[in-house]
């Protein structure tokens, strides 16, 4: 019975693709598919990739492996998802790194235009959070922006080192408000979390998923972030923009594979994704482990980007970034 | 109650299957390469560190805490039976436990040293659930210049307890610091000693630099040594202690158990210090100290209790302070940091199935050692006949893949070779490697906190000294090192570590 169904749909679906011969070819993945990570296994990259790998496999109709390369803070990943074979079985995970990579580390040989483009897949909004029994515990945005132009150099501002996301979000405070920070350099966001609770620093600029557990337990408190939309777990935060403060570079992450990867298997890679993407068990893997939902199609990713990098070139040359490292 | 909530939540996630079974792998591991003389637990963290990259962290620290406190026991079999220390701590079983086994009391011997560790094994948990939550509450306090008066004791400490001339683990020490340092510069992002390699800009591997000091270098160096074939000579005999002999050991075991705890929670401080310190301890209270040596039970039981009691409490800096205080301390730093998760003051409210988890493991760990080492004795004795022919090749295969699987890259095998031809020289020189591997872990947080606590005092060095704990913690640590140059401690402590 099951067999005669079978053979009676896969002679329906052979008569659809004679007719619709776009369809016919669709591209979709032959063997298992290797997905590169420029990270280690744990926090925000990997869960990402963790949890969309595992919704694209029912549309790709393949395994899909994550393989975590966290040498060079990247870089070396980068490398590898720029110079994969061009069949379409090797596919990167990006964030907005690919275009800021080129502003601020020496040596960095790749940059928007070393990728195709598959589509965007999340985004995370930069939180301005203070110690809630600090100092500025009791203060809103506008107050604490005030007290820190009343006393430059007096808040210590924690970020997860030099022109790192974070120090780019404390740079686009600084520039928008004319309050100065002492600039703190602290390994990764758990780190700054603790320094922020030790008193050591007094504010930072942090993703959601690393301060969740610390706002809902009333020990630290946001003032405002760097998003479009409102915050899925504090809607009550202003966004800067919405305070008439230019302060908007949020990351993105994005799927790519090799510049030069034929066009059928892109756009086959590209529908892949839409259907992952609105696929509800996707929405919820994302809520539950605290990653911001975002998703563009391919045409889209590429303005995103183009956006991107000309805002990061604008700020990396006004703020002298490579001058800094060198 | 609150305690008793804690254990409770523990206990329901160290007794699903999966994390049962992580477990039972690793204390079977731990026994396994306890009892083998050569290969040590710090070796076999470091060979399975890459293994436990696809394991949920909890399990994954299960398994590994599994294979330390495992290895506890292994180590004691053999070191009663064949007068062989499969590890150092069990050093001081060979004196009266080997004793015991010759006048035919293998098997009470066993027993003792088995039901010693368990009770010692259930204090320490005790002590690590009822003290860790109340250091790392003080911890969260800490800012940057407090730890970094806490890094300089851990590494200070780390000199002093090392076994060797004080020189040799200085020297090793700094080795380790240097090699912390390549890598991109936290503060400005610049590359150091990285000659280019974007590979190294991250930093060299933790696990590259264990497996090639520690798992490699092990191997090696047994490759020089003739394979000897020991048979078990000693009659096992009856197991079960009887009630008189009970009585006589349990005191000596509640106060291994004490004595254990506390050593283990010090900076530095560690399993095989505890035994040494225990055996000493026993020695002096005993009416008659000539017993001791001649299979005095006293002298099994204490040490025994110690070092299990250390195994367990040796936890409390890590997962209070994120201080690792030895180098099997440091293997779990870094198994952490692989699942990230970031060890400190937070892990406790952060993560507490992850905490609350392992140290309810612990206990159950515990337990499945006496169940595995008592009945099936026998089956252990006759592992010490499986060919290193065989074992070598296959350890150094599952190196090899455990290398490349961390970050997907050859270069780290490639390097993890360079370490191991060092590690070769240090143990042809005579110089232990642990100061180095603690250092090369403490190093870049030391240089972290330091550079952050004088940023944030604009650069103010006094400011160090102004702060009470700091300032205290750092005069503790001049003192210990120039104590430990004193004449007469330096002899005590040659005494101390001869056997070693």
């Amino acid at each position: 019975m099951f067999r005669q169904v079978a053979v009676g749909s896969a002679a329906i679906i052979a008569a659809l693709a004679m007719a619709l011969p776009a369809h016919a070819q669709e591209w979709r993945p032959t063997r298992p598919v290797d997905l590169i990570v420029p990270s280690g296994a744990g926090g925000g990259h990997d869960n990402n990739a963790r949890l969309l790998g595992a919704v694209m496999e029912k549309y790709a109709g393949q395994p899909i492996n994550i393989i975590n390369q966290p040498a060079g803070g990247g870089v070396v990943a980068y490398r590898e998802m720029r110079d994969a074979e061009l069949d379409g079985h090797t596919i990167g995970q990006v964030s907005v790194s690919i275009v800021s990579d080129q502003f601020r580390i020496e040596g960095v040989d790749y940059n928007k235009d070393s990728y195709g483009y598959i589509g965007q897949i999340s985004a995370d909004q930069n939180v301005l959070v203070v110690a809630a029994n600090g100092p500025y515990g009791e203060m809103d945005v506008n107050q604490f922006i005030e007290a820190a132009k009343a006393e430059p150099q007096a808040v210590a501002f924690g970020v997860s080192g030099n022109w790192t996301n974070h120090d780019y979000t404390r740079y686009q405070i600084e520039q928008a408000t004319g309050a100065q920070f002492l600039r703190v350099p602290i390994k990764g966001g758990a780190q700054i979390v603790l320094s922020l609770l030790s008193g050591d620093v007094q504010a930072g600029a942090l993703y959601p998923s690393e301060i969740k557990a610390q706002v809902d337990a009333g020990e630290l408190k946001p003032l405002a972030h760097n998003g479009s939309e409102p915050l899925a777990a504090w809607p009550d935060v202003p966004s800067f923009t919405s305070l008439g403060l230019e302060v908007n570079l949020a990351i993105w992450r994005a799927l790519v594979i090799p510049k030069d990867t034929p066009e059928d298997i892109r756009k086959g890679w590209e529908r892949i994704l839409e259907q992952a993407m609105n696929d509800p068990a996707l929405k919820e893997g994302y809520a539950n482990a605290g990653i911001g939902y975002a998703y563009r199609n391919a045409t889209d990713t590429v303005e995103l980007v183009n956006e991107a990098e000309t805002a990061y070139r604008t700020i990396s040359e006004a703020a002298g970034v490579r001058k800094e490292s060198q | 109650m609150d305690f008793a909530s804690n254990i409770a939540l523990g206990m329901s996630v160290a007794i699903t299957p999966w994390n049962i079974f992580y477990c039972f792998v690793g204390v079977t591991l731990g026994t396994l390469i306890g009892i083998l003389p050569g290969i040590g637990p710090l070796a076999t963290m470091a060979m399975l560190l890459p293994a436990t990259y696809a394991l949920e962290p909890t399990s994954a620290l299960i398994m590994l805490a599994g294979i330390y406190y495992g290895a506890q026991y292994g180590g004691s079999t053999s070191a009663i039976l064949l007068r062989l220390p499969g590890e150092s701590s069990a050093v001081v079983a060979t004196l009266d436990g080997y004793a015991m086994a010759q006048k035919g009391k293998a098997g009470v011997a066993l027993a003792i040293a088995a039901i010693g560790s368990l009770i010692a094994g259930t204090l320490g948990t005790f002590v690590l659930a009822a003290f860790a939550p109340a250091l790392a509450k003080l911890a969260i306090t800490f800012g940057a210049a407090e730890y970094f008066a806490l890094m300089v004791v851990g590494l200070v400490a780390a000199i002093v307890l090392s076994s060797g001339p004080i020189l040799k683990s200085l020297g090793m020490l700094m080795l380790g610091l240097l090699f912390g340092l390549v890598g991109a510069d936290i503060n400005s992002g610049i590359d150091r000693f990285t000659f280019g390699i974007p590979e190294l800009s991250g930093g060299v591997s933790f696990v590259v630099v264990a497996l090639g000091l520690f798992g490699i270098t092990e191997i090696l160096s047994n490759l020089e040594a003739r394979e000897k074939r020991i048979l078990v000579s000693a009659k096992i005999g009856r197991l079960m202690p009887r009630w008189s002999e009970l009585r006589q050991v349990m005191p000596a075991i509640l106060r291994g158990s004490g004595l254990g705890s506390l050593l283990g929670i010090l900076p530095g401080g560690g399993v095989t210090m505890a035994a040494f310190a225990s055996y000493t301890m026993e020695k002096r209270v005993a009416a008659d100290p000539d017993r001791f040596g001649k299979g005095a039970p006293e002298g099994l039981a204490g040490p025994e209790s110690a070092n299990n009691a250390a195994a367990q409490t040796s936890f409390i800096p890590l997962l209070t302070l994120g201080i690792p205080s030895n180098g099997i301390m440091a293997m779990m730093m870094s198994a952490m940091l692989i699942h990230n998760v970031q060890p400190g003051p937070q892990i406790i409210t952060g993560a507490p199935t992850l905490f609350w988890g392992l140290v309810a493991s612990m206990w159950i760990g515990n337990l499945i050692l006496v169940i595995l080492n008592l009945p099936m004795i026998g089956m252990w004795v006759r592992l010490l006949l499986v060919p290193y022919r065989l074992l070598f090749p296959a350890i150094l295969l599952f190196c090899c893949i455990g290398l490349y699987s961390v970050q997907n890259n050859t270069t780290d095998i490639y390097l993890a070779v360079i370490c191991a031809a060092i590690g070769y020289v240090f143990y042809k020189l005579r110089c232990d490697p642990v100061p180095f591997l603690l250092a090369f872990i403490i190093g870049p947080m030391l240089e972290e906190n330091f550079r952050r606590a004088t940023l944030l005092s604009r650069g103010d060095f006094g400011a160090l000294l102004t702060r009470p704990l700091t300032a205290s913690l750092l005069l503790l640590a001049v003192a210990l090192l120039v104590l430990a140059i004193l004449p007469k401690i330096r002899r005590t402590r040659k005494v101390a570590f001869q056997e070693d």
